[in-house]
């Protein structure tokens, strides 16, 4: 309802923008964690801050004047392509653009800091942070230090009027995924993470440039608790490839054996597929918990997701809820997984295996 | 050393049934120890070994059938633990809770070494509890924690990930430490240990024996709220399909593939 009015608002809102920067400048902002990954060749973003960018440019137009998107990069190492990072964040859906620079900033600890004292400055309206490990970890540090709330692993964010005060409304599963909750927050900044794979980035390009600050953090008294001996690339876990993948082939509790789990990971071997496995097969040994998708694993979001043998528990169904192709191989046909499935397959889930694995090794002989 | 470990007790959500009006039926609902918990009072156990003078209290906020999960962590080896029960607790979200839990370990349990959660509660899975008493109490936080290296008074030693790398970290203590599944080996209690466990001791206090703020606790010290809990939408039509199988499998994916890559090779 309403939201033909409120776009109305947000197309004036934009224009007002675009003509007038002086003003902007005093305008509330949004605040986007902006994540760096170390990659082989220098650092890139974590798409999780392209998919909030976008989400945050999204909710800034509901505003009658538009929130500035603001993209905060901190980081423990430097970043040498800095550059390219920055137009990508303004591409991507930043209006502007904060570094914040101190030597001392070598761990989560560094940055929670650091963002914190930025917060306080700035005083931001809504804060949003990925849901990975490292968003996980300071987003809790930082609404504590500046006594605010915080909606972990969110996977929808709307603005709503509350009280005469837009709000924003952020949900998320919880008890185990059998429930969705939406929550608001009474303080600033709302603060919310939401998890990778979950939101869109957004495909055009936003602009090429934008406003820019460095921010210089205040360490003078600060003696890092944390000394960090080693790094090793952790090549057990699977998750930005399982979070990417375009193909996933899934299999739960239904393949009962160590052996029709081998035959899976052969079916995904043939098809360039990766592969996963549900909360059931995890607890059963079966796979390791790193390829667990669900409410308690991964959120994935691949163009086609293939479930065999599983049940379809809805703390499952939230993790794979925005594939674009669900389908599912159980031989139970009242099992729940086929109600939120395109396509369902009433069988034996390894037999089912066992003549795909053939059909596909026919076709390529040479191979 | 102290270690104080943090405990919540959870529904099973495996297995929850719905009234017809779309809600959560809770009766009947078993409540058991959060899974990653018990595997941060089986790391407070590692350090004991590492640490033989070690003595391990159990903390939870939570009601009366919270006392459940406290007696289960004292068969597993815990030495005392301490329930944090009264109505002005209830309907606190992680800020209020994590205040509390920091309260009672501050005017309580005192001069501690070492606080360990659970990385994540698998009801909220919020995973914020941990780092929010670390910041209550000013102290450094560890989170993801896989493997605790070493330990001794003034240091603590620990392996944890990030996300591409596994670090391996040294802290001062006093710390906290959030363990993930497995970090530790899990012996599950038997007869015996219960039977031990019934000489242990379970503290119950309420918000005034804990010197809470009660401001700060509960639904009062809460600035989230849940405006309205609905069951999650299934959106997808299903097309059934039961013979020639494998076939409509791959025409189903060949075909999502076809339109990816056509749309790719047209760019090159």
């Amino acid at each position: 309802m309403g939201k033909k009015k409120k776009n109305n608002n947000s197309n004036n809102a934009t224009n007002i923008e675009n003509n007038t920067k002086v003003e902007n400048a005093t305008s509330k902002e949004i605040f986007v964690f902006g994540q760096t990954i170390k990659h082989d060749n220098g650092t890139i973003l974590h798409s999780v801050t392209l998919e909030l960018l976008n989400a945050a440019q999204e909710l800034s137009k509901h505003y009658d004047k538009k929130l500035k998107v603001s993209s905060v990069l901190c980081s423990t190492e430097n970043i040498d392509n800095f550059d390219e990072i920055k137009k990508t964040l303004y591409q991507k859906g930043a209006d502007k653009v904060y570094i914040i620079k101190n030597e001392k900033i070598k761990n989560h600890i560094g940055i929670a800091k650091a963002i914190s004292e930025l917060c306080e400055n700035k005083k931001p309206e809504i804060f949003l942070i990925g849901a990975t490990t490292l968003g996980r970890t300071i987003a809790p540090l930082i609404s504590s230090k500046l006594d605010t709330g915080l909606t972990a692993d969110c996977t929808k964010l709307e603005i709503t009027n509350f009280k005469d005060e837009k709000k924003l409304v952020a949900s998320r599963p919880t008890f185990g995924g059998q429930l969705m909750a939406s929550i608001l927050c009474k303080k600033t900044p709302q603060m919310a993470t939401v998890r990778p794979s979950v939101l869109k980035k957004t495909d055009e390009i936003y602009k090429n440039d934008g406003e820019f600050e460095e921010f210089y953090p205040n360490f003078e008294d600060f003696n890092d608790p944390i000394t960090i001996l080693n790094r090793e690339k952790n090549n057990n876990k699977f998750s930005s490839s399982l979070e990417n993948a375009q193909i996933i082939v899934a299999g739960g509790k239904g393949l009962k054996t160590e052996e029709n789990f081998e035959k899976l990971k052969r079916f995904a071997n043939l098809m360039g597929a990766a592969y996963a496995g549900s909360r059931g097969a995890v607890d059963m040994g079966l796979i390791d918990k790193e390829y667990q998708i669900g409410q308690t694993g991964k959120t994935v979001a691949p163009r086609v997701y293939i479930a065999f043998g599983i049940s379809g528990a809805i703390h499952h169904i939230v993790g794979i809820n925005n594939a674009k192709k669900i389908i599912a191989v159980n031989n139970d046909e009242h099992a729940p997984i086929f109600e939120n499935a395109d396509v369902a397959i009433v069988e034996d889930a390894t037999r089912v295996l066992d003549e795909l694995i053939e059909e596909l090794e026919d076709r390529m002989p040479e191979k | 050393m102290k270690i104080v470990v943090c405990v919540k007790q959870v529904p099973d959500t495996n297995d929850v049934k719905w009234s017809k009006e779309n809600n959560i039926i809770r009766e009947g609902l078993i409540n058991i120890i959060n899974p990653y918990d018990e595997y941060a009072i089986a790391t407070a156990l590692d350090i004991k070994k590492i640490c033989p003078d070690s003595e391990i209290i159990l903390l939870s906020m939570g009601p009366n059938c919270a006392k459940d999960v406290l007696e289960y962590g004292l068969a597993m080896g815990a030495d005392s633990a301490i329930h944090l029960c009264d109505k002005k607790f209830s309907g606190a979200d992680t800020s209020a809770t994590s205040k509390t839990l920091a309260c009672a370990i501050k005017n309580v349990i005192k001069d501690f070494d070492i606080i360990i959660t659970g990385q994540f509660a698998i009801d909220g899975d919020t995973a914020q509890t941990g780092p929010s008493i670390a910041h209550q109490l000013c102290l450094p936080v560890l989170t993801y924690v896989k493997k605790i290296i070493d330990a001794d008074s003034d240091n603590l030693t620990v392996r944890y990930e990030n996300e591409d790398e596994i670090i391996t970290a040294k802290t001062t203590t006093p710390c906290v430490l959030c363990v993930l599944k497995n970090c530790a080996d899990l012996n599950e209690p038997k007869i015996n240990d219960y039977i031990r466990a019934q000489k242990k001791q379970i503290k119950v206090l309420c918000a005034d024996d804990i010197q809470a703020n009660p401001e700060n606790v509960g639904i009062k010290g809460s600035p989230t709220f849940v405006q309205r809990a609905f069951r999650p939408e299934i959106k997808r039509w299903c097309k059934k399909v039961k013979y020639n199988f494998s076939k409509e499998i791959l025409s189903h994916v060949i075909e999502e593939n076809k339109v990816e890559n056509g749309e790719e090779k047209k760019e090159q």
